[in-house]
């Protein structure tokens, strides 16, 4: 501060004023600057609230129903598969306040529920889990209760809605979405896909044809109390599986763990000797190669015959069996007849023609559950044997696949069940020798020939079927040989003369029917066939609707 | 000097006001849009669930079942083959 050296009574304010005036001055503009400051923090803080495109306080439900696999459906697009969402109901037990009054609660919601188990777990775990996969009306129970301590968790479940019906073909997935056995397991990348999720896979099979079948099947079971059946219906000149049926089977929704063999896919799984159906390739092929024509006629043929020292015998011999034509061999069933055949056409080219049929190739199917027939090294034995379908295996895919390109003109389709597949045949007889197959296996089928063939009880007024039936023995489990077990099938097509459809029946171990027959006879004359009668009477109206050439058959 | 200032803070507080209300508009609309989206979700899962119980309800085996006990045997005849 200067020194005032005035020493009159003027005073001069001059001095002190300005100092006033600049003390004030400072004091206002601090307050303005700090409040200059914070408005201009708010604002910039307001201008970029503005544009800030993140703040989206209200989307808490982004969610987009998205499941994790792709829905399967027939050719009529009717559900196979499909996931959804569904609730577990929990106990979480930091929220509990009196357990017993919880639990009661449940228990008279959930009858079911077993309280003793739950309160031992109560002592252990943080979250039980009371209820698995609660129905609609069991959610509407737990939320109307508005107990705290009873939660819902919601996740992800595959539901197959037809049940049993195609659970041998579909398959099943574990607990995280992954596919685990049949179709399922077999395209689980594709239906995982998440470009295509909601594009639902299309399967060849028809749900209502494979109902009819499965029920056919199953009340053929019972009537000749047999071990299990298996059916499969192909369109002949496509190779796309419009039903495959396998019984016993189980219901997809289910976790149950299937370890019995009597639940192995009889279809694709399954390896059979499949007796006298073979007779049709071995005829086929003699004809094919010119060696035979269908009256071409076996003289003296014996009751049996030595292979090395073992016998071949022919089945039920009487002196109608002595000479035979090419079709009488068929129709009758003679293996005697049958060998004489091969004898004629000769081993290799007999051989040639069933690995050209890929009878003994793994077979191939969208499915994982499929086994390789056992083929042992050709000798002359099996050869001759193998003509009428002993000592050599194979499934019944393989079969249905080989019976369609004798039928359908000559060529050999590839299996598949899905819609879209693409079509690949391969020729393996010319049209001329599948027509002369044709007309022989209609005569088997045929009531009104005078040769009774053991395939009339399917001859179906208006579908013309046509097919052949083979009995084989078992092998046994036990010891070396046959059992006395049967497997009986019947490879039939329909509509004769131009087959569109091949149906094959196999049926598992069967008894005799004398509720039915009023004797106990087994052969499949007696069952397979009976069985194929009655699946091709209740489908063929059903095939009918969308098929032109049945209609006009039927005219 | 002063007056351009003061105009400056004018027509920023202004465009502020101006974002504000637009702000607030957009979150209405976001409001709306969000209840749509759930109706949207809710109805999807309900369309799911309904396919699932239409596949069952025509299912083969209940169709069959219900024709059985509602419809007499004679629905259906076969014509005889003419000959």
């Amino acid at each position: 501060m200067k020194k005032n050296k005035q020493l009159n009574l003027y005073f001069n304010d001059k001095l002190i004023k300005p100092k006033e005036t600049d003390y004030q001055e400072s004091r206002i503009n601090i307050v303005i600057s700090v409040f200059l400051i914070f408005f201009f923090i708010i604002s910039a803080r307001l201008f970029f609230l503005g544009f800030d495109k993140n703040v989206n306080i209200y989307s808490n439900t982004s969610d987009k129903l998205f499941y994790e696999r792709r829905d399967i459906v027939d050719s009529d697009n009717i559900l196979l598969a499909k996931n959804t969402s569904s609730y577990d109901l929990i106990l979480r037990k930091n929220k509990v306040k009196n357990i017993d009054t919880v639990l009661l609660k449940a228990k008279i919601n959930f009858p079911k529920l077993d309280i003793n188990s739950v309160k031992s777990e109560f002592k252990n775990k943080e979250i039980i889990i009371l209820k698995r996969n609660l129905s609609p009306s069991d959610y509407n129970k737990v939320i109307s209760l508005g107990e705290p301590s009873l939660e819902l968790s919601k996740k992800e479940i595959r539901v197959y809605p037809q049940k049993n019906l195609f659970s041998h073909i579909i398959g099943k997935i574990d607990i995280d979405n992954n596919g685990i056995s049949g179709f399922e397991m077999h395209h689980d990348q594709e239906l995982r896909d998440k470009n295509k999720i909601l594009i639902p896979i299309k399967l060849s099979l028809k749900a209502n044809i494979q109902y009819m079948i499965h029920e056919e099947l199953t009340k053929g079971v019972k009537d000749f109390s047999a071990l299990g059946a298996a059916a499969i219906l192909m369109q002949a000149d496509t190779g796309k599986i419009i039903s495959m049926v396998s019984l016993p089977d189980s219901d997809g929704n289910e976790r149950k763990n299937l370890k019995e063999k009597k639940y192995l896919s009889k279809t694709t799984k399954s390896l059979y000797e499949m007796g006298s159906v073979f007779k049709t390739f071995t005829i086929a092929s003699a004809i094919e190669n010119k060696v035979v024509d269908k009256n071409y006629l076996f003289s003296d043929l014996r009751q049996r015959v030595y292979c090395g020292k073992f016998p071949i015998d022919e089945y039920r011999w009487d002196k109608s069996k002595k000479n035979l034509t090419v079709e009488q061999i068929l129709v009758k069933s003679s293996n005697i007849g049958t060998i004489e055949i091969i004898k004629k056409n000769g081993l290799e080219k007999h051989q040639e023609f069933l690995e050209n049929l890929e009878i003994f190739e793994n077979p191939k199917l969208e499915v994982v559950e499929l086994s390789k027939p056992n083929k042992n090294r050709w000798g002359k034995c099996n050869t001759f044997t193998s003509g009428f379908g002993h000592g050599i295996n194979t499934t019944l895919l393989q079969l249905t696949r080989a019976y369609a390109s004798i039928v359908n003109g000559g060529e050999l389709p590839k299996a598949t069940i899905l819609e879209d597949s693409k079509i690949e045949n391969k020729r393996v007889i010319s049209q001329q020798t599948s027509k002369l197959m044709n007309d022989m296996l209609r005569a088997n089928v045929d009531s009104k020939n005078k040769t009774e063939g053991s395939g009339r009880k399917a001859d179906i007024n208006g579908y013309y079927v046509i097919g052949k039936t083979g009995t084989a023995q078992k092998p046994s489990e036990k010891e070396k040989g046959y059992s006395k077990e049967i497997v009986n099938i019947f490879a039939s097509a329909f509509p004769y003369p131009k087959p569109k459809y091949v149906l094959t029946i196999l049926i598992d171990e069967p008894k005799g029917a004398p509720q039915i027959w009023k004797h106990s006879r087994r052969e499949a004359g007696w069952n397979a066939v009976y069985i194929a009668g009655k699946i091709i009477q209740k489908i063929g109206p059903s095939l009918a609707i969308n098929d032109l050439d049945l209609v006009k058959l039927n005219d | 000097m002063f007056k351009k200032y003061l105009m400056s803070f004018l027509v920023l507080f202004i465009g502020l006001i101006g974002i504000h209300f637009l702000k607030n508009e957009t979150r209405e609309i976001e409001i709306r849009i969000e209840k749509v989206s759930k109706n949207i979700f809710l109805l999807q899962e309900n369309f799911e669930t309904q396919k699932i119980e239409y596949s069952y309800l025509s299912s083969p085996e209940r169709i069959s079942n219900l024709a059985r006990k509602y419809l007499s045997n004679n629905y259906i005849f076969i014509i005889p083959e003419k000959n």
